[in-house]
């Protein structure tokens, strides 16, 4: 451990040990018990803990969530997508999150939600009409403050990282349909890649642009237009031989 | 005969060896009046209308829990979590409820006269509605609480935090409030007869209304509060910091 981590932990522990006794509760571990990472393709959708995650709901392409579910054995609820697939959305289990909103920790770190290397995120995972699970989706959460959306697009390189074991292709594109750099950056980026053992598929697309009409200045009112711009990750990976779905980042 | 026995024991389902925990989470049983349930978890459980009254439920977690309409009168719940757990129309008179958390928990219509609710976490809560009368709110963290129409007749707000609360309509007849925090509270129609409070910060509170006939009012601060001194006609009103800065004495 570095040294100068010392006096945060040193801090931390200082205040979990002042705290109420509803801390016993709290787990230190700040990763959850159980996260997307954990599901398995192949096996059947009851693989997941229902106690291990908050909020179940029908997926919306990677947005956020529409109705309702009480758990995972509802999925046919939602409908299929061209794929045949059904996306159901899921949040991580908040139980940690909430106390230390109720203890009002100092440490946002304790209040991660549903994110991932410190991205909010929105998870969903896609089940075929048999119930077994073919793939997971991972997508920046839109909802987040400008500051956190301005840098979604780097999320995707740790994704790339995490699976730096697939043979990855990586495409820039460059802009099309009006779309315009941030300042002076522009980044669409597609990578595929197969599994090392040839039995899934991923796609990972990133991009940092402004859309057609997002410009940053308005011109009838000479202001700065705050938050007119696309940033996001998203990652996808199925089972072969289903496909990741192409349909672009909204 | 033993053999049988034990071979009884063998084949009986497991379920018949389950604790009260795992009965009330699968619905098998819907009451456990004073059983010990400290450091359980709940957590999701579907436990409406459930009956713990007088249980021990210390340490443990409901977190999102369902307990709507549940009976958890003199229960034991010391250091509880029931973030996120929806409490509407249950019944918690009674209970000791001390260091437990409520954050944004559901308890519209809730009946928590009495309950010890000591220096609980209830940031977000919903409360519309409950009944609060003589319960023990020293130290609670009440912030951005929702709180209309609430009863908190002769209760004991020592050192609790309702900062940006909305208490529209609420009773606060005979409570006692000392060194709380009402920082813009919205408290409009709300009703403080014969109360004593002191040392309070009313700063930027909404206080339209508000009646305060009876009440004892001692070196509290209503700074920006908007209401009129006509509001204080019938208190025994001293060394209070007025709406306009003033301190009540000084010119």
């Amino acid at each position: 451990m570095q040294l100068r981590l010392l006096p945060f932990c040193l801090g931390l522990v200082g205040a979990l040990a002042a705290m109420p006794p509803a801390l016993a509760q709290f787990d230190v571990n700040l990763v959850p018990k159980y996260t997307i990472w954990d599901i398995k393709f192949g096996e059947p959708i009851s693989q997941i803990p229902p106690e291990e995650v908050a909020e179940i709901a029908c997926g919306t392409n990677g947005g956020p969530p529409s109705t309702p579910l009480k758990d995972f054995a509802e999925f046919a609820r939602c409908p299929a997508e061209p794929t045949g697939l059904h996306e159901v959305f899921f949040t991580n289990d908040d139980e940690a999150d909430y106390i230390a909103k109720a203890l009002e920790a100092e440490y946002r770190v304790m209040q991660g939600g549903t994110s991932i290397y410190a991205h909010p995120v929105v998870f969903s995972v896609l089940i075929d009409a048999e119930g077994i699970v073919r793939g997971i989706r991972i997508v920046t959460d839109e909802r987040a403050a400008d500051r956190e959306r301005r840098v979604a697009m780097t999320l995707s390189r740790n994704l790339k990282s995490r699976y730096g074991r697939w043979a990855q292709a990586c495409e820039n594109l460059p802009p099309t349909d009006g779309q315009l750099p941030v300042g002076k950056i522009f980044v669409h980026e597609i990578c595929t890649a197969d599994s090392p053992e040839g039995d899934a598929r991923m796609r990972l697309e990133a991009t940092y642009f402004r859309k057609k009409g997002q410009t940053s200045i308005n011109l009838e009112t000479q202001t700065i237009n705050k938050n007119y711009f696309q940033s996001a990750t998203r990652l996808e990976v199925v089972q072969k031989p289903y496909e990741p779905d192409t349909r672009p980042v909204r | 005969m033993r053999m049988a026995l034990l071979a009884l024991l063998v084949l009986l389902p497991g379920s018949a060896f389950a604790g009260p925990a795992e009965d009330l989470k699968s619905g098998a049983r819907t009451e456990c009046r004073g059983c010990d349930l400290s450091n359980q978890s709940f957590k999701k459980a579907n436990l409406a209308g459930v009956d713990l009254s007088g249980a021990n439920l210390s340490g443990t977690t409901f977190h999102r829990a369902n307990l709507k309409g549940a009976n958890l009168s003199n229960v034991l719940a010391e250091g509880a979590n029931f973030n996120l757990a929806d409490l509407g129309s249950a019944d918690l008179s009674g209970g000791h409820f001390k260091d437990a958390m409520f954050y944004e928990a559901q308890l519209s219509g809730a009946k928590l006269a009495k309950a010890d609710l000591s220096a609980t976490r209830m940031q977000h809560a919903r409360l519309t509605g409950a009944d609060l009368s003589g319960a023990d709110l020293d130290w609670a963290v009440m912030k951005e609480v929702r709180l209309n129409n609430a009863n908190l007749t002769d209760a004991s707000m020592e050192r609790t935090n309702l900062e940006k609360a909305s208490v529209g309509r609420s009773k606060f007849d005979g409570t006692t409030i000392t060194s709380a925090g009402f920082l813009e509270v919205s408290a409009p129609g709300a009703s403080f007869k014969d109360a004593t409070i002191s040392l309070t910060d009313f700063y930027g509170a909404e206080l339209n209304n508000a009646n305060f006939a009876g009440a004892t009012l001692s070196d509290n601060r209503f700074t920006r509060a908007k209401l009129k001194l006509e509001q204080f006609a019938d208190t025994t009103f001293t060394r209070n910091i007025l709406p306009d800065g003033r301190v009540q004495g000084t010119q």
